[in-house]
């Protein structure tokens, strides 16, 4: 069963080169007839499938259109052209503690962040305790997050995202660079092993990352991107092997 | 019928989640106390206090009832200026979101509406104890409440377009914050209109206008203006929100990589 099917995907940026200009020198610059813009091609014809329970992952260099391509699958970012469809929820991961608010309390947070996430009041209330547990800050609940050292953040923040994603049950996993988990050396080992079974599970994923360990770990198949096409696509050795030749 | 029920259910959810936004918001703003809300209470009632003093000692008005039709003006005008203003930022301030997650948008420009609400009925409170002092009927501020479901529409929609000026235009809040000056002064909050004077003529397009004028007819002078006036003006807000609606659905596949 195919969960994701990318066909034929590219994404222009259009770079306004003054993008921080602000009202007045938009009217002149629109005054003047100066329409400077340049278009910059994230992606360009991309294609593959990924089938229920596989586990996919994607290397290559800065800018070479990963994290686009995730987004474009996510539904975050819209395709220039061609068409990402998915089969079943779809989760994107990306770098932890986005949502953290420093000025509310550790339980105000798990609340908000459980509901921007999409969890209903009842469902995060029955995920409380476990998520408490597993950041192993059951004593500072009440206390305000910015009293917090940044430890206690990335636990915090680990455990709220994970249990959350968990409850949702996705059957498209997107993880975007997100192996470390912060926080001390016990809890980075049971943050991996939690990382492992969301991974190992029946849900299809798509990995995207620089750590070559993790890529070689996990995945059946590799597709290495090189300035937005698919460089090479194929078993995990090869792909690696082909990349840090590049390099 | 699946389309409806779709859609349904989706603005349920983005309902629910905006409260719980707001809620959070509201109590960051205040330190998690109400003490903080005096904090918020400050500037309208000390700016009651400015133009009561120069309404009474220098102009002289003759509006009676004068703090009453002073204060309800006021405070419904800042619940307008201070959600749209707020709403100007509301798409920057929440970009983590919006660039990480798959979510709808609109819940933060809702919820920016709602914490501004739960202030307003802080105001209200202030507002209510002032009419106990001058011995009003209070029973008419029942009306308020309908009042205000169209008046909140009507901001609601003004802000889902001003967010999504404010993420293409990075000083719009600057902009925004000179034109509430004007817009201050071109609304009859301290002062009354002549009637057949251009100004009057003027302020009948003016939507803050007639929110403000209604509510006064009603709590503050107990009369109730033509049924069809306040038909229209409910029809203005419900359009209001429809096209700022519109315009914020059109542009939110944009924000992420706007942002």
């Amino acid at each position: 069963m195919i969960r994701v099917d990318v066909k034929n995907i590219s994404k222009k940026f259009i770079i306004d080169s003054k993008k921080d200009e602000g009202a007045l020198l938009k009217l002149v610059n629109a005054l003047r007839g100066n329409f400077k813009k340049e278009e910059r091609h994230a992606l360009e014809n991309i294609s593959f499938k990924v089938g229920s329970g596989e586990v996919t992952g994607i290397i290559g260099k800065n800018g070479a259109g990963k994290s686009t391509l995730l987004k474009i699958i996510a539904g975050i970012y819209e395709p220039s052209s061609g068409s990402a469809c998915t089969d079943g929820a779809c989760v994107y991961l990306t770098s932890l503690g986005l949502g953290l608010m420093p000025k509310l309390t550790m339980r105000e947070n798990i609340y908000l962040m459980g509901s921007i996430m999409g969890l209903e009041q009842k469902e995060i209330d029955q995920k409380f305790n476990a998520i408490v547990n597993f950041s192993g800050l059951e004593k500072f609940v009440d206390q305000k997050v910015y009293q917090f050292s940044s430890g206690m953040i990335a636990r915090l923040s680990f455990s709220t995202t994970f249990f959350c994603i968990e409850h949702k049950n996705p059957d498209i996993l997107l993880v975007d660079e997100v192996f470390d988990s912060g926080g001390d050396f016990d809890f980075k080992e049971k943050a991996a092993k939690k990382m492992e079974e969301l991974i190992k599970g029946q849900a299809s994923v798509i990995i995207a990352s620089h750590d070559l360990k993790i890529i070689e770990k996990y995945c059946s198949r590799v597709l290495y991107f090189r300035e937005g096409k698919i460089a090479l696509e194929g078993d995990p050795e090869t792909v690696i092997k082909k990349y840090q030749e590049d390099k | 019928m699946g389309k409806i029920k779709t859609f349904i259910e989706n603005s349920r959810k983005i309902l629910n989640l905006s409260f719980s936004i707001a809620k959070a918001k509201f109590n960051m703003r205040n330190e998690g106390s109400y003490l903080g809300v005096l904090w918020y209470l400050l500037e309208p009632l000390s700016f009651f206090a400015i133009l009561l003093f120069l309404g009474g000692v220098i102009s002289n008005t003759s509006i009676p009832r004068y703090p009453l039709y002073l204060l309800l003006g006021l405070i419904m005008f800042n619940f307008f200026m201070s959600s749209t203003s707020s709403a100007t930022n509301v798409i920057n301030a929440n970009s983590g979101f919006i660039k990480s997650f798959k979510t709808d948008p609109e819940m933060f420009v809702v919820a920016n509406t709602i914490q501004f609400a739960f202030s307003h009925i802080f105001e209200l409170a202030i507002f209510l104890f002032f009419l106990v002092v001058f011995k009003m009927n209070i029973i008419f501020i029942l009306a308020y409440p309908f009042i205000f479901f169209f008046f909140f529409l009507f901001v609601l929609g003004a802000s889902f377009i001003l967010s999504i000026l404010g993420a293409y235009i990075i000083d719009f809040n600057n902009i925004w914050n000179v034109a509430g000056r004007f817009l201050f002064f071109a609304t009859p909050i301290f002062y009354l209109i002549p009637r057949q004077t251009w100004l009057f003529a003027v302020s009948r397009f003016n939507p803050l206008y007639h929110y403000i004028s209604i509510s006064r007819d009603i709590i503050v002078y107990n009369t109730f203006p033509v049924f069809y006036g306040m038909l229209l003006v409910a029809v203005v807000s419900v359009c209001f929100f429809v096209v700022g609606l519109f315009v914020f659905e059109k542009n939110k596949s944009k924000l992420a990589e706007k942002l």
